[in-house]
């Protein structure tokens, strides 16, 4: 069975968006030395970068490249899926030309960009973890034969257990099988642990 | 395409990690912070993090504390720019209030450069600023120190530093994807 054969039907994103974007203003996050290659071909690269440890989670850029284009007047499209959409657990059909990405924690917990559903009922299990996509920036390229490129922000809450800690990724529509690197939790719990107020008053309720 | 409209880093670029995080001001009301660090083959990009609160209803309106983008077209910069330095082991250095030092020619290895964008900021009962910068060519071994001043926050100058070497040492970490790209320029 592949990792993203069951999306979960989930999840507290307004509840989660508000923490992290508290979070964001009143935490200064810690840095752990995490820069990863998940999947490579002669043309398509996804990367992983900038992951940040904060109380509640943590956050990472992932970075999606491709090598200089064949046909400049290929048509691009953004390659995340959207808020929701598409919507596996409704029944919506996950293009291959989106890529799958996933997190799991050494104790099996797992999340995937395809869980995302914004409004659910908020009976999530408060340990299951969650992920949110934040900021992002790219090109698709285009005509001077230039090759595309996306860095996205994405959250991922509660913080792991210790032990192995995995990323996953598959891309059909790029050639990419289901790739999955593991590194070890403590750096990013290290770097949690390191994370302070901005001001010394602490944050604010 | 002249090197002056290559971007810099390109896009072909993974970049190795140089673990910072770091207060390089603080007052009640003004946090100064920097993040990162992304270690390029040629250069290095870092996260400066503002923090504000407090800010009087008045400066609410159209208040942008970076030089960039900003409505000021003076000789001098206003108070509620901040001025931040990049000072190597070497003494070379530069601020983010000189003017950009690309020729036609490419860098000039005597001068850094520091280059900003893109940024997000904001905010409703608290301001919250975050930009990115990147600054070639790569600190030599000793301190890289960030240099921060912002009179119209009551932030003298402050300084943080980090090893130049560990961001040499990350910088050979980095991952170059594809080879002789021509939207990529040699550096």
């Amino acid at each position: 069975m592949s990792f993203f054969d069951k999306p979960a039907k989930a999840t507290r994103l307004k509840l989660v968006y508000a923490v992290w974007r508290r979070q964001r203003m009143e935490v200064l996050p810690g840095v752990a030395p995490v820069a990863l290659l998940l999947a490579r071909t002669d043309d398509t690269v996804v990367g992983l970068t900038d992951v940040r440890g904060y109380p509640n989670g943590f956050v990472f850029v992932l970075r999606v490249r491709w090598g200089p284009v064949v046909d400049p007047y290929e048509e691009v499209r953004w390659p995340f899926p959207d808020w929701g959409t598409p919507d596996p657990l409704a029944g919506d059909s996950f293009p291959d030309e989106l890529l799958r990405f996933g997190v799991q924690f050494a104790d099996g917990r797992r999340v995937t960009n395809m869980d995302r559903y914004p409004f659910v009922p908020e009976d999530l299990p408060p340990d299951q973890p969650v992920l949110v996509q934040g900021g992002g920036m790219g090109s698709e390229g285009g005509r001077l034969g230039r090759g595309a490129f996306w860095d996205l922000e994405l959250t991922v809450q509660p913080l792991p257990p210790p032990g192995p800690l995995a990323f996953v990724c598959a891309w059909p529509g790029r050639g990419i099988p289901e790739s999955r690197v593991e590194i070890d939790a403590g750096p990013v719990l290290d770097a949690a642990a390191a994370a302070r107020p901005f001001f010394a008053s602490g944050v604010r309720s | 395409m002249s090197p002056r409209e290559l971007p810099w880093p390109c896009s072909n670029v993974v970049p190795g990690m140089a673990p910072l995080a770091v207060i390089l001001a603080q007052t009640k009301e003004t946090a100064v912070a920097v993040t990162g660090i992304r270690a390029y083959p040629a250069g290095f990009g870092f996260t400066l993090h503002l923090r504000l609160r407090n800010l009087h209803p008045r400066q609410r309106r159209e208040f942008w504390p970076f030089h960039e983008l900003g409505r000021h077209r003076g000789p001098e910069w206003p108070d509620e720019v901040l001025r931040l330095t990049i000072e190597f082991a070497d003494g070379r250095s530069v601020t983010n209030l000189d003017p950009p030092t690309v020729g036609s020619g490419g860098p000039d290895p005597d001068r850094p450069m520091l280059s900003s964008g893109p940024g997000t900021g904001g905010g409703v009962d608290g301001w919250s600023f975050d930009m990115e910068y990147r600054a070639r060519p790569l600190p030599p071994p000793g301190p890289l120190a960030f240099i921060c001043v912002w009179p119209g926050r009551g932030i003298p100058s402050s300084r943080a530093e980090v090893d130049g070497a560990a961001v040499r040492e990350a910088a050979d970490a980095a991952m170059t994807l594809w080879l002789d790209d021509p939207y990529c320029s040699d550096d």
